[in-house]
């Protein structure tokens, strides 16, 4: 591309740049500014004034109990009177003055805090991409839809599913078989370790018959045991649903095709 | 030290001894207490004065459940959590480590920073049989010399400022001993780096307080903070501003801190406590924060006044004509508050460097300290004798020093400084079309 000119967004390095000094100055600015604006928001200003004004009060009881103690301080009780109860009072006012003017100004307060106060209250809210706790998805007639092909136990990174395969029961008739498709594998065992999962998603990703997902929206539930942390394959069905996915090519009704 | 052998001798001949000894360790009460204290509470400021600065409220899961209630105490329970978990956490020592050097290193890590608070003064002299006197300096000195009045400071020491140098260069060896003792290629990496680094930093450490050291004409801390006095137009950060900062700076790379934390580089090389767990783990932790004090507690010193207060005079504060008289007890109460006040507020400070900067690669790190940071102090050495040796041989009042030094840092930024800001983008845009136009 001739005669482009690329936008340095890199600072000159001048001896000013290179000494360090005030480009630290300027980006404790910046972070400070942060400081400053968030913290304010979270102080129980009236609290602390009223600790302060407690403590003002105690002051004055420790500088007339100096008095008394001491039976011969002629100069400098009103030095100590300030120090020991002014100052403190003074700051608990200006906190209780704090106080009041963040709680009754008519524009909210501003601060840079968006808090969502988490693991407390459940999020109200999961991106549809969200990956969450495992699922295992039916088919129509209730029936795990995996066929237990362990292209999901092979590509998991933290090898956290367990397939044992078995073979898919005859149907009753040799005049219902299909051929070429009962003769499938289902999973016996399907257990997930959810303590191993690193939710990396490529099961799903791996999984040709939709049948294992992670778009739960459920976050990983903290038990109190290690196995309670290892999914079955009844447990992993349950939040399951039927998938509308095409299998076998045939539609969602391609089981009983004759 | 003659202070010792009289302790000593004091306890086995006579009941002095024992009042000296008892003297002794109310003083390493009143000042080994807060800097515990202190470290305690810093590992909360970090966290909680970093999570305000990028936009979070910190730590907000230990809790007590009172009633329903869970008290979080603004985070301060974390400290309690910490501590139980490292004391109960697996201590796991690797198989083939040398388990003398695994065992001292963290020891060596901690143990000199404690021992430097001996010298710091965090008050002046208490006379305590005339606590609720109004006392001129001259009374309060007096009684010093009878020995009427009590220390607020451990030790004494002529030597004093050597004394925290010498000790604090051996926290080299528990960072860099651990790294050899671990039998782990990255934490030897890192002990490595501690090394090289704060052997570096120790040296310009070193001549950045011999300016201030010039002025004050004393090694002794607490001579230090009286030279300053109350007046700021004294204080080290006024008369040695260039010597402040470099100070700052090497003694943040000392302490192994962002943006000098190559020794520890978690995100390459986790550092040289790699292979340490649980409590030893906690001890070099513990050094780290006590390091922030004792940072803090240097700088106020030397710089920012000690224990004094502006106008804050021995019988009170004083302005102009006006004059608050205060009983002696409470000027004392006020200057260690404030020598305290001081190394929190530097602490805050060093906190908020440390979440603002990124890590400095190793190269940049040894280019700033050996041909930014140490030419730069050996100068403010020379300017600094210079300086002095015309206020002595001319007699001017040592209270105007702060004009000179704040011209000459002036004259260096607009020598040095100023003329490299006159360039412009420019030059590096027509530099990089010359390159895009050769490119294709």
């Amino acid at each position: 591309m001739p005669g482009r000119t690329v936008k340095l967004t890199a600072p000159d390095r001048t001896a000013a740049v290179q000494s360090y000094v005030l480009e630290t100055g300027k980006g404790l600015g910046i972070t400070l500014g942060h400081f400053f604006k968030n913290w304010p928001s979270r102080v129980p200003w009236i609290g602390v004034g009223v600790v302060a004004l407690l403590a003002a009060a105690g002051g004055v009881a420790l500088a007339f109990g100096m008095k008394s103690f001491s039976g011969r301080m002629t100069s400098g009780f009103t030095g100590l009177l300030v120090m020991f109860g002014g100052v403190p009072a003074g700051l608990g006012l200006l906190a209780l003055g704090a106080g009041a003017y963040r709680k009754f100004r008519a524009t909210p307060a501003e601060t840079y805090l968006r808090l969502v106060p988490y693991p407390d209250v459940p999020a109200d809210y999961y991106p549809p991409r969200y990956r969450g706790e495992h699922r295992l998805m039916h088919r129509e007639d209730g029936s795990v839809r995996c066929v237990s092909c362990m292209m999901c136990s092979t590509v998991c990174p933290a090898d956290c599913i367990n397939i044992v395969a078995g073979n898919a029961a005859d149907p009753p008739s040799d005049s219902e078989k299909v051929p070429g498709v009962d003769a499938e594998k289902f999973p016996v065992r399907f257990e997930i370790d959810e303590l191993r999962c690193v939710v990396c998603g490529l099961c799903v990703e791996a999984c040709p018959c939709d049948a294992i997902r992670m778009d739960s929206s459920v976050h990983v539930t903290a038990y109190a045991n290690r196995q309670d942390f290892v999914f079955d394959r009844n447990r992993l069905m349950e939040r399951g649903d039927q998938s509308q996915a095409v299998q076998g090519g045939h539609g969602p009704g391609w089981r009983t095709l004759s | 030290m003659p202070e010792m052998q009289q302790i000593f001798a004091g306890i086995a001949w006579n009941d002095g001894g024992w009042i000296e000894l008892a003297a002794t360790l109310i003083r390493a009460v009143i000042i080994v207490l807060p800097v515990i204290l202190l470290m305690a509470v810093y590992t909360w400021m970090e966290r909680r004065q970093a999570s305000f600065m990028q936009d979070r409220i910190g730590p907000t899961r230990a809790n007590i459940a009172i009633a329903g209630k869970n008290i979080t105490l603004f985070g301060l329970l974390h400290l309690m959590a910490d501590g139980l978990k490292f004391v109960f956490k697996e201590d796991i020592v690797p198989s083939k480590a040398n388990k003398l050097l695994f065992f001292l290193a963290p020891i060596l890590a901690l143990a000199p920073v404690v021992i430097v608070f001996v010298v710091i003064p965090v008050g002046g002299f208490f006379a305590y049989s005339h606590w609720d006197q109004v006392l001129t300096a001259d009374q309060v000195k007096a009684y010093a010399m009878t020995g009427d009045a009590f220390r607020l400071q451990a030790s004494q020491l002529e030597i004093g400022v050597l004394v925290i140098f010498a000790f604090s260069g051996l926290g080299v060896f528990g960072a860099s001993l651990a790294g050899y003792g671990s039998h782990n290629k990255w934490a030897l990496i890192g002990g490595l780096r501690a090394a090289a680094q704060m052997v570096s930093y120790e040296v310009t450490l070193g001549l950045t307080v011999v300016g201030a050291l010039l002025l004050y004409g004393t090694l002794e801390p607490m001579a230090i903070a009286n030279w300053q006095g109350h007046n700021i137009a004294r204080w080290g950060i006024v008369v040695q501003p260039i010597g402040a900062i470099l100070f700052l700076a090497a003694a943040i790379a000392e302490s192994k801190r962002i943006p000098f934390d190559i020794p520890e580089g978690e995100s390459e090389i986790i550092g040289y406590n790699l292979e340490y767990s649980g409590m030893r783990w906690g001890i070099f932790f513990m050094g780290e924060y006590m390091e922030l004090v004792f940072v803090g507690a240097m700088f106020a010193t030397i710089f920012l006044g000690g224990f004094h207060v502006p106008l804050l005079h021995a019988d009170g504060f004083r302005l102009g004509s006006h004059h608050l008289a205060m009983p002696h007890i409470a000027v004392v109460l006020v200057q260690m508050l404030a020598f305290w006040g001081k190394v929190v507020l530097l602490g805050f400070l060093q906190i908020a460097i440390r979440w603002t900067l990124p890590r400095m690669r190793y190269d940049q790190l040894m280019r700033l300290g050996w041909i930014g940071m140490l030419p730069v102090s050996l100068a403010n050495v020379m300017v600094t004798a210079i300086l002095l040796l015309v206020f002595t041989s001319y007699n001017w009042n040592m209270g105007n020093y702060w004009i000179a030094s704040l011209l000459v840092t002036l004259l260096v930024y607009l020598l040095v400084v100023a003329p490299q800001q006159t360039k412009t983008d420019e030059d590096n845009v027509a530099h990089d079309e010359a390159h895009s136009h050769g490119s294709h």
